[in-house]
Protein backbone atom coordinates (compact mmCIF):
# COMPACT_ATOMS: atom_id res chain seq x y z
CA UNK A 1 0.00 0.00 0.00
CA UNK A 2 2.76 2.42 0.94
CA UNK A 3 4.65 1.66 -2.27
CA UNK A 4 1.56 2.42 -4.39
CA UNK A 5 1.13 5.76 -2.56
CA UNK A 6 4.73 6.85 -3.11
CA UNK A 7 4.35 7.94 -6.75
CA UNK A 8 1.18 10.03 -6.20
CA UNK A 9 2.72 11.49 -3.04
CA UNK A 10 5.77 12.69 -4.97
CA UNK A 11 3.43 14.05 -7.66
CA UNK A 12 1.42 16.00 -5.08
CA UNK A 13 4.61 17.44 -3.59
CA UNK A 14 5.80 18.58 -7.01
CA UNK A 15 2.42 20.11 -7.84
CA UNK A 16 2.31 21.93 -4.52
CA UNK A 17 5.86 23.15 -5.15
CA UNK A 18 4.83 24.42 -8.59
CA UNK A 19 1.86 26.33 -7.18
CA UNK A 20 3.96 27.79 -4.36
CA UNK A 21 6.73 28.83 -6.69
CA UNK A 22 4.19 30.23 -9.16
CA UNK A 23 2.72 32.39 -6.39
CA UNK A 24 6.11 33.70 -5.26
CA UNK A 25 7.37 34.38 -8.80
CA UNK A 26 3.99 35.95 -9.77
CA UNK A 27 3.49 33.49 -12.60
CA UNK A 28 -0.14 32.59 -11.78
CA UNK A 29 -1.54 35.59 -13.61
CA UNK A 30 0.86 35.14 -16.54
CA UNK A 31 -0.04 31.48 -17.21
CA UNK A 32 -3.52 31.03 -15.67
CA UNK A 33 -4.58 28.01 -17.74
CA UNK A 34 -1.43 26.13 -16.85
CA UNK A 35 -1.88 26.67 -13.13
CA UNK A 36 -5.56 25.72 -13.36
CA UNK A 37 -4.36 22.41 -14.78
CA UNK A 38 -1.81 21.96 -11.98
CA UNK A 39 -4.43 22.81 -9.37
CA UNK A 40 -6.93 20.40 -10.94
CA UNK A 41 -4.31 17.66 -11.11
CA UNK A 42 -3.36 18.17 -7.45
CA UNK A 43 -6.97 18.03 -6.27
CA UNK A 44 -7.63 15.03 -8.50
CA UNK A 45 -4.65 13.14 -7.10
CA UNK A 46 -5.68 13.85 -3.50
CA UNK A 47 -9.26 12.71 -4.21
CA UNK A 48 -8.02 9.56 -6.01
CA UNK A 49 -5.73 8.61 -3.09
CA UNK A 50 -8.51 9.25 -0.56
CA UNK A 51 -10.92 7.03 -2.53
CA UNK A 52 -8.25 4.34 -2.86
CA UNK A 53 -7.77 4.24 0.91
CA UNK A 54 -11.43 4.55 1.91
CA UNK A 55 -13.17 2.53 -0.80
CA UNK A 56 -10.95 0.53 -3.16
CA UNK A 57 -13.98 -0.77 -5.10
CA UNK A 58 -14.81 2.72 -6.32
CA UNK A 59 -11.22 3.56 -7.11
CA UNK A 60 -11.11 2.43 -10.74
CA UNK A 61 -14.27 4.36 -11.72
CA UNK A 62 -13.15 7.54 -9.96
CA UNK A 63 -9.61 7.21 -11.40
CA UNK A 64 -10.86 7.32 -14.99
CA UNK A 65 -13.24 10.22 -14.28
CA UNK A 66 -10.38 12.24 -12.72
CA UNK A 67 -8.06 11.25 -15.55
CA UNK A 68 -10.48 12.51 -18.20
CA UNK A 69 -11.09 15.74 -16.31
CA UNK A 70 -7.39 16.52 -16.09
CA UNK A 71 -7.01 15.56 -19.74
CA UNK A 72 -9.58 18.19 -20.70
CA UNK A 73 -7.86 20.75 -18.44
CA UNK A 74 -4.61 19.87 -20.24
CA UNK A 75 -5.90 21.56 -23.38
CA UNK A 76 -5.42 24.77 -21.41
CA UNK A 77 -1.67 24.21 -21.59
CA UNK A 78 -1.89 24.09 -25.38
CA UNK A 79 -3.90 27.30 -25.30
CA UNK A 80 -1.20 28.92 -23.14
CA UNK A 81 1.45 27.96 -25.66
CA UNK A 82 -0.66 29.22 -28.55
CA UNK A 83 -1.31 32.58 -26.87
CA UNK A 84 2.14 33.21 -25.42
CA UNK A 85 4.39 31.83 -28.15
CA UNK A 86 2.40 32.52 -31.32
CA UNK A 87 0.40 35.54 -30.11
CA UNK A 88 3.03 38.13 -31.20
CA UNK A 89 3.17 36.54 -34.68
CA UNK A 90 -0.30 36.89 -36.26
CA UNK A 91 0.66 35.07 -39.46
CA UNK A 92 2.06 32.03 -37.69
CA UNK A 93 -0.85 32.03 -35.23
CA UNK A 94 -3.36 32.11 -38.08
CA UNK A 95 -1.55 29.23 -39.79
CA UNK A 96 -1.42 27.24 -36.53
CA UNK A 97 -5.14 27.77 -35.83
CA UNK A 98 -6.15 26.75 -39.38
CA UNK A 99 -3.94 23.68 -39.56
CA UNK A 100 -4.75 22.84 -35.92
CA UNK A 101 -8.47 22.90 -36.70
CA UNK A 102 -7.95 20.68 -39.76
CA UNK A 103 -5.79 18.26 -37.77
CA UNK A 104 -8.33 18.24 -34.92
CA UNK A 105 -11.18 17.34 -37.28
CA UNK A 106 -9.14 14.52 -38.85
CA UNK A 107 -8.00 13.19 -35.51
CA UNK A 108 -11.53 13.49 -34.07
CA UNK A 109 -12.92 11.46 -36.97
CA UNK A 110 -10.25 8.81 -36.46
CA UNK A 111 -10.60 8.70 -32.70
CA UNK A 112 -14.35 8.90 -32.21
CA UNK A 113 -16.30 8.35 -35.41
CA UNK A 114 -14.37 5.34 -36.74
CA UNK A 115 -15.09 3.27 -33.56
CA UNK A 116 -18.82 3.87 -34.17
CA UNK A 117 -18.46 1.85 -37.35
CA UNK A 118 -15.93 -0.59 -35.89
CA UNK A 119 -17.04 -0.86 -32.25
CA UNK A 120 -14.93 -2.52 -29.57
CA UNK A 121 -16.90 -4.51 -27.01
CA UNK A 122 -13.93 -5.87 -25.12
CA UNK A 123 -14.68 -3.85 -21.94
CA UNK A 124 -11.52 -1.82 -22.31
CA UNK A 125 -13.41 1.07 -23.83
CA UNK A 126 -12.21 3.61 -21.26
CA UNK A 127 -8.55 2.81 -21.99
CA UNK A 128 -9.25 3.16 -25.71
CA UNK A 129 -11.13 6.42 -25.15
CA UNK A 130 -8.30 8.03 -23.20
CA UNK A 131 -5.75 6.72 -25.71
CA UNK A 132 -7.68 8.36 -28.54
CA UNK A 133 -7.94 11.65 -26.66
CA UNK A 134 -4.19 11.59 -26.06
CA UNK A 135 -3.70 10.96 -29.76
CA UNK A 136 -5.70 14.10 -30.58
CA UNK A 137 -3.53 16.06 -28.13
CA UNK A 138 -0.40 14.59 -29.74
CA UNK A 139 -1.55 15.83 -33.14
CA UNK A 140 -2.07 19.32 -31.72
CA UNK A 141 1.32 19.38 -30.03
CA UNK A 142 3.09 18.04 -33.10
CA UNK A 143 1.39 20.72 -35.23
CA UNK A 144 2.47 23.45 -32.80
CA UNK A 145 6.07 22.19 -32.79
CA UNK A 146 6.07 22.10 -36.60
CA UNK A 147 4.78 25.69 -36.88
CA UNK A 148 7.26 26.96 -34.27
CA UNK A 149 10.16 25.21 -36.01
CA UNK A 150 9.13 26.22 -39.55
CA UNK A 151 8.66 29.91 -38.73
CA UNK A 152 11.72 30.00 -36.47
CA UNK A 153 9.77 31.43 -33.55
CA UNK A 154 11.94 31.91 -30.47
CA UNK A 155 10.77 30.56 -27.12
CA UNK A 156 11.78 31.50 -23.59
CA UNK A 157 12.59 28.98 -20.89
CA UNK A 158 9.07 28.99 -19.43
CA UNK A 159 7.28 28.15 -22.67
CA UNK A 160 9.90 25.71 -23.85
CA UNK A 161 9.71 23.81 -20.56
CA UNK A 162 5.91 23.82 -20.66
CA UNK A 163 5.88 22.39 -24.15
CA UNK A 164 8.61 19.80 -23.57
CA UNK A 165 7.06 18.62 -20.31
CA UNK A 166 3.54 18.28 -21.65
CA UNK A 167 4.70 16.75 -24.92
CA UNK A 168 6.66 14.05 -23.08
CA UNK A 169 3.73 13.30 -20.78
CA UNK A 170 1.19 13.06 -23.60
CA UNK A 171 3.46 10.86 -25.74
CA UNK A 172 4.26 8.51 -22.86
CA UNK A 173 0.60 8.29 -21.83
CA UNK A 174 -0.52 7.51 -25.35
CA UNK A 175 2.05 4.74 -25.80
CA UNK A 176 1.39 3.16 -22.39
CA UNK A 177 -2.38 3.25 -22.97
CA UNK A 178 -1.91 1.70 -26.43
CA UNK A 179 0.13 -1.13 -24.86
CA UNK A 180 -2.42 -1.62 -22.08
CA UNK A 181 -5.27 -1.72 -24.59
CA UNK A 182 -3.43 -4.23 -26.78
CA UNK A 183 -2.22 -6.51 -23.99
CA UNK A 184 -5.40 -6.35 -21.90
CA UNK A 185 -5.30 -8.05 -18.49
CA UNK A 186 -2.02 -9.75 -19.22
CA UNK A 187 -0.14 -6.45 -19.17
CA UNK A 188 2.59 -6.34 -16.59
CA UNK A 189 2.33 -3.95 -13.67
CA UNK A 190 5.12 -1.75 -15.01
CA UNK A 191 2.96 -0.39 -17.82
CA UNK A 192 0.24 0.77 -15.43
CA UNK A 193 2.82 2.73 -13.42
CA UNK A 194 4.39 4.46 -16.42
CA UNK A 195 1.72 7.14 -16.78
CA UNK A 196 1.97 8.46 -13.19
CA UNK A 197 5.78 8.31 -13.38
CA UNK A 198 5.71 10.26 -16.65
CA UNK A 199 3.51 12.90 -14.99
CA UNK A 200 6.04 13.23 -12.15
CA UNK A 201 8.83 13.64 -14.71
CA UNK A 202 6.87 16.40 -16.46
CA UNK A 203 6.14 18.11 -13.15
CA UNK A 204 9.86 18.16 -12.39
CA UNK A 205 10.60 19.67 -15.82
CA UNK A 206 7.94 22.33 -15.21
CA UNK A 207 9.25 23.12 -11.74
CA UNK A 208 12.72 23.77 -13.15
CA UNK A 209 11.54 25.66 -16.25
CA UNK A 210 9.00 27.79 -14.36
CA UNK A 211 11.14 28.55 -11.33
CA UNK A 212 11.21 32.19 -12.34
CA UNK A 213 9.63 34.33 -15.03
CA UNK A 214 11.47 34.14 -18.34
CA UNK A 215 9.52 35.82 -21.15
CA UNK A 216 9.76 34.92 -24.82
CA UNK A 217 12.03 37.17 -26.91
CA UNK A 218 9.88 39.93 -28.36
CA UNK A 219 9.72 40.25 -32.14
CA UNK A 220 11.56 43.13 -33.74
CA UNK A 221 9.05 45.45 -35.45
CA UNK A 222 11.36 48.47 -35.86
CA UNK A 223 12.64 47.52 -39.31
CA UNK A 224 10.48 48.85 -42.16
CA UNK A 225 10.24 45.45 -43.72
CA UNK A 226 7.69 46.28 -46.41
CA UNK A 227 9.94 48.66 -48.35
CA UNK A 228 12.91 46.32 -48.52
CA UNK A 229 10.62 43.35 -48.99
CA UNK A 230 9.08 44.79 -52.15
CA UNK A 231 12.58 44.99 -53.62
CA UNK A 232 13.10 41.39 -52.59
CA UNK A 233 9.82 40.34 -54.21
CA UNK A 234 10.78 41.99 -57.50
CA UNK A 235 14.11 40.15 -57.43
CA UNK A 236 12.30 36.88 -56.68
CA UNK A 237 10.10 37.46 -59.71
CA UNK A 238 13.23 37.98 -61.81
CA UNK A 239 14.63 34.74 -60.45
CA UNK A 240 11.41 32.91 -61.24
CA UNK A 241 11.61 34.10 -64.83
CA UNK A 242 15.16 32.81 -65.10
CA UNK A 243 14.21 29.46 -63.53
CA UNK A 244 11.21 29.03 -65.85
CA UNK A 245 13.45 29.73 -68.85
CA UNK A 246 15.96 27.18 -67.53
CA UNK A 247 13.24 24.55 -67.14
CA UNK A 248 12.08 25.23 -70.68
CA UNK A 249 15.60 24.75 -72.07
CA UNK A 250 16.16 21.59 -70.04
CA UNK A 251 12.88 20.08 -71.21
CA UNK A 252 13.68 20.87 -74.85
CA UNK A 253 17.15 19.32 -74.42
CA UNK B 1 -1.17 -5.05 -33.54
CA UNK B 2 -1.25 -2.50 -36.35
CA UNK B 3 -2.88 0.09 -34.09
CA UNK B 4 -0.23 -0.56 -31.41
CA UNK B 5 2.56 -0.04 -33.96
CA UNK B 6 0.83 3.13 -35.19
CA UNK B 7 0.52 4.66 -31.73
CA UNK B 8 4.07 3.70 -30.80
CA UNK B 9 5.28 5.33 -34.03
CA UNK B 10 3.34 8.52 -33.25
CA UNK B 11 4.75 8.47 -29.71
CA UNK B 12 8.32 8.12 -30.98
CA UNK B 13 7.70 10.98 -33.43
CA UNK B 14 6.46 13.12 -30.55
CA UNK B 15 9.51 12.30 -28.42
CA UNK B 16 11.84 13.19 -31.29
CA UNK B 17 10.09 16.48 -32.09
CA UNK B 18 9.98 17.57 -28.45
CA UNK B 19 13.63 16.60 -28.00
CA UNK B 20 14.64 18.62 -31.07
CA UNK B 21 12.59 21.56 -29.82
CA UNK B 22 14.39 21.43 -26.47
CA UNK B 23 17.79 21.43 -28.16
CA UNK B 24 16.94 24.11 -30.72
CA UNK B 25 19.26 27.09 -30.62
CA UNK B 26 17.37 30.36 -30.97
CA UNK B 27 18.09 32.33 -34.12
CA UNK B 28 18.77 36.04 -33.52
CA UNK B 29 15.78 38.27 -34.16
CA UNK B 30 16.46 41.03 -36.64
CA UNK B 31 14.95 41.94 -40.02
CA UNK B 32 18.14 43.47 -41.50
CA UNK B 33 20.27 40.34 -41.02
CA UNK B 34 17.57 38.15 -42.51
CA UNK B 35 17.16 40.56 -45.45
CA UNK B 36 20.87 40.52 -46.22
CA UNK B 37 20.96 36.72 -46.05
CA UNK B 38 17.93 36.39 -48.30
CA UNK B 39 19.35 38.81 -50.87
CA UNK B 40 22.58 36.89 -50.89
CA UNK B 41 20.67 33.64 -51.29
CA UNK B 42 18.70 35.01 -54.25
CA UNK B 43 21.84 36.39 -55.84
CA UNK B 44 23.65 33.08 -55.35
CA UNK B 45 20.78 31.06 -56.81
CA UNK B 46 20.05 33.47 -59.65
CA UNK B 47 23.55 34.32 -60.72
CA UNK B 48 25.68 31.48 -59.48
CA UNK B 49 23.98 28.13 -59.04
CA UNK B 50 20.96 27.72 -61.28
CA UNK B 51 22.05 29.05 -64.70
CA UNK B 52 21.70 26.35 -67.35
CA UNK B 53 25.30 26.61 -68.48
CA UNK B 54 26.65 25.87 -65.00
CA UNK B 55 24.36 22.91 -64.34
CA UNK B 56 25.07 21.44 -67.78
CA UNK B 57 28.79 21.97 -67.23
CA UNK B 58 28.78 20.13 -63.91
CA UNK B 59 26.75 17.17 -65.13
CA UNK B 60 27.93 17.03 -68.77
CA UNK B 61 28.45 13.50 -70.00
CA UNK B 62 30.62 14.76 -72.88
CA UNK B 63 33.48 15.31 -70.42
CA UNK B 64 33.20 11.71 -69.23
CA UNK B 65 33.14 10.41 -72.80
CA UNK B 66 36.19 12.51 -73.65
CA UNK B 67 38.16 11.21 -70.66
CA UNK B 68 37.14 7.61 -71.47
CA UNK B 69 38.31 7.91 -75.03
CA UNK B 70 41.35 10.15 -74.72
CA UNK B 71 42.71 9.65 -71.20
CA UNK B 72 41.30 6.50 -69.58
CA UNK B 73 44.06 6.42 -66.99
CA UNK B 74 42.76 9.53 -65.26
CA UNK B 75 39.12 8.41 -65.36
CA UNK B 76 38.98 7.59 -61.66
CA UNK B 77 40.55 10.92 -60.68
CA UNK B 78 38.14 12.74 -63.00
CA UNK B 79 35.12 10.94 -61.51
CA UNK B 80 36.19 11.77 -57.95
CA UNK B 81 36.79 15.44 -58.72
CA UNK B 82 33.54 15.81 -60.65
CA UNK B 83 31.65 14.07 -57.86
CA UNK B 84 33.09 16.52 -55.34
CA UNK B 85 32.03 19.46 -57.50
CA UNK B 86 28.51 18.03 -57.88
CA UNK B 87 28.21 17.48 -54.12
CA UNK B 88 29.46 21.01 -53.46
CA UNK B 89 26.90 22.41 -55.91
CA UNK B 90 24.09 20.46 -54.24
CA UNK B 91 25.19 21.56 -50.78
CA UNK B 92 25.20 25.20 -51.89
CA UNK B 93 21.75 24.89 -53.47
CA UNK B 94 20.42 23.34 -50.23
CA UNK B 95 21.98 26.09 -48.12
CA UNK B 96 20.54 28.89 -50.26
CA UNK B 97 17.08 27.31 -50.39
CA UNK B 98 17.13 26.93 -46.60
CA UNK B 99 18.14 30.57 -46.31
CA UNK B 100 15.20 31.63 -48.52
CA UNK B 101 12.82 29.45 -46.56
CA UNK B 102 14.06 30.92 -43.27
CA UNK B 103 13.62 34.43 -44.58
CA UNK B 104 10.13 33.69 -45.87
CA UNK B 105 9.15 32.16 -42.54
CA UNK B 106 10.65 35.06 -40.62
CA UNK B 107 8.67 37.59 -42.68
CA UNK B 108 5.40 35.69 -43.20
CA UNK B 109 4.87 34.96 -39.52
CA UNK B 110 4.14 38.65 -38.86
CA UNK B 111 1.41 39.10 -41.50
CA UNK B 112 -2.16 38.53 -40.37
CA UNK B 113 -3.36 38.33 -43.99
CA UNK B 114 -1.27 35.22 -44.59
CA UNK B 115 -3.03 32.55 -46.65
CA UNK B 116 -2.80 29.22 -44.76
CA UNK B 117 -3.40 27.12 -47.88
CA UNK B 118 -0.58 28.79 -49.79
CA UNK B 119 1.68 28.65 -46.78
CA UNK B 120 1.09 24.92 -46.50
CA UNK B 121 1.81 24.48 -50.20
CA UNK B 122 4.99 26.50 -49.87
CA UNK B 123 6.08 24.57 -46.79
CA UNK B 124 5.50 21.26 -48.61
CA UNK B 125 7.42 22.58 -51.62
CA UNK B 126 10.37 23.66 -49.52
CA UNK B 127 10.41 20.36 -47.62
CA UNK B 128 10.10 18.38 -50.84
CA UNK B 129 12.86 20.38 -52.46
CA UNK B 130 15.24 19.98 -49.55
CA UNK B 131 14.45 16.25 -49.35
CA UNK B 132 15.11 15.89 -53.08
CA UNK B 133 18.44 17.72 -52.67
CA UNK B 134 19.44 15.41 -49.84
CA UNK B 135 18.39 12.33 -51.80
CA UNK B 136 20.36 13.55 -54.81
CA UNK B 137 23.39 14.08 -52.58
CA UNK B 138 23.16 10.46 -51.45
CA UNK B 139 22.74 9.22 -55.02
CA UNK B 140 25.70 11.27 -56.28
CA UNK B 141 27.83 10.21 -53.31
CA UNK B 142 27.13 6.53 -53.92
CA UNK B 143 26.73 6.40 -57.70
CA UNK B 144 28.80 9.31 -58.97
CA UNK B 145 27.80 12.57 -60.70
CA UNK B 146 26.14 10.87 -63.68
CA UNK B 147 23.97 8.47 -61.70
CA UNK B 148 20.75 10.46 -61.76
CA UNK B 149 20.44 13.08 -64.52
CA UNK B 150 16.65 13.14 -64.29
CA UNK B 151 16.77 13.85 -60.58
CA UNK B 152 18.83 16.95 -61.33
CA UNK B 153 16.02 18.16 -63.59
CA UNK B 154 13.45 17.28 -60.95
CA UNK B 155 15.28 19.35 -58.33
CA UNK B 156 15.30 22.34 -60.69
CA UNK B 157 11.56 21.84 -61.40
CA UNK B 158 10.78 21.75 -57.69
CA UNK B 159 12.79 24.95 -57.19
CA UNK B 160 10.67 26.69 -59.84
CA UNK B 161 7.48 25.44 -58.18
CA UNK B 162 8.58 26.76 -54.79
CA UNK B 163 9.38 30.15 -56.34
CA UNK B 164 6.00 30.24 -58.14
CA UNK B 165 4.08 29.48 -54.93
CA UNK B 166 6.25 31.94 -53.03
CA UNK B 167 5.28 34.64 -55.57
CA UNK B 168 1.59 33.82 -55.03
CA UNK B 169 1.98 33.82 -51.28
CA UNK B 170 3.66 37.23 -51.29
CA UNK B 171 1.14 38.84 -53.66
CA UNK B 172 -0.51 40.85 -50.85
CA UNK B 173 2.77 42.68 -50.26
CA UNK B 174 2.62 44.42 -53.65
CA UNK B 175 2.54 48.21 -53.39
CA UNK B 176 -0.67 50.03 -54.41
CA UNK B 177 -0.48 51.40 -57.98
CA UNK B 178 0.85 55.00 -57.89
CA UNK B 179 -1.49 56.07 -60.78
CA UNK B 180 -4.62 55.84 -58.60
CA UNK B 181 -3.01 57.89 -55.83
CA UNK B 182 -1.80 60.52 -58.33
CA UNK B 183 -5.31 61.06 -59.82
CA UNK B 184 -6.86 61.30 -56.35
CA UNK B 185 -4.39 63.98 -55.23
CA UNK B 186 -5.00 65.93 -58.46
CA UNK B 187 -8.78 65.96 -57.85
CA UNK B 188 -8.18 67.34 -54.33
Amino acid sequence: MLASLLVPAVGCALEAGLLLRGTRARLLSKHPFFYVYICGSLIGTIVAVAVMIKSPQLFERSYWAIQLLTLILGYGILLEILNNVLGPYPGAEKFARSSGLAAFILAFCFAFIAPLFFPNHSGRAVVEFERNLRFVQSVFIFGLVAVIAYYGIPMGRNMKGMMVGYGLYVATSMVSLAVRFYAGTSVIQMWTAIQPLALNGSLLIWLIALWSYCPNPSPDHTIHLEQDYEALVSRTKGLMGAIRAYIGKAERA
Amino acid sequence: MISLIFFVFVGVLMFASVFLLARRKPRPEGGSTALVEARQALKALQGGLLPVELVQRVFAREDLEYVRSEAPRVRELFMNERKNIALLWLAQVCTQIRSLQRFHGGAARHYARLNPRLELQLAMSFMGLLSACKALQVVVYVGGPYAAPRMVGAVATATAQACRISEESLAFLKAAPMGALGSQSASL
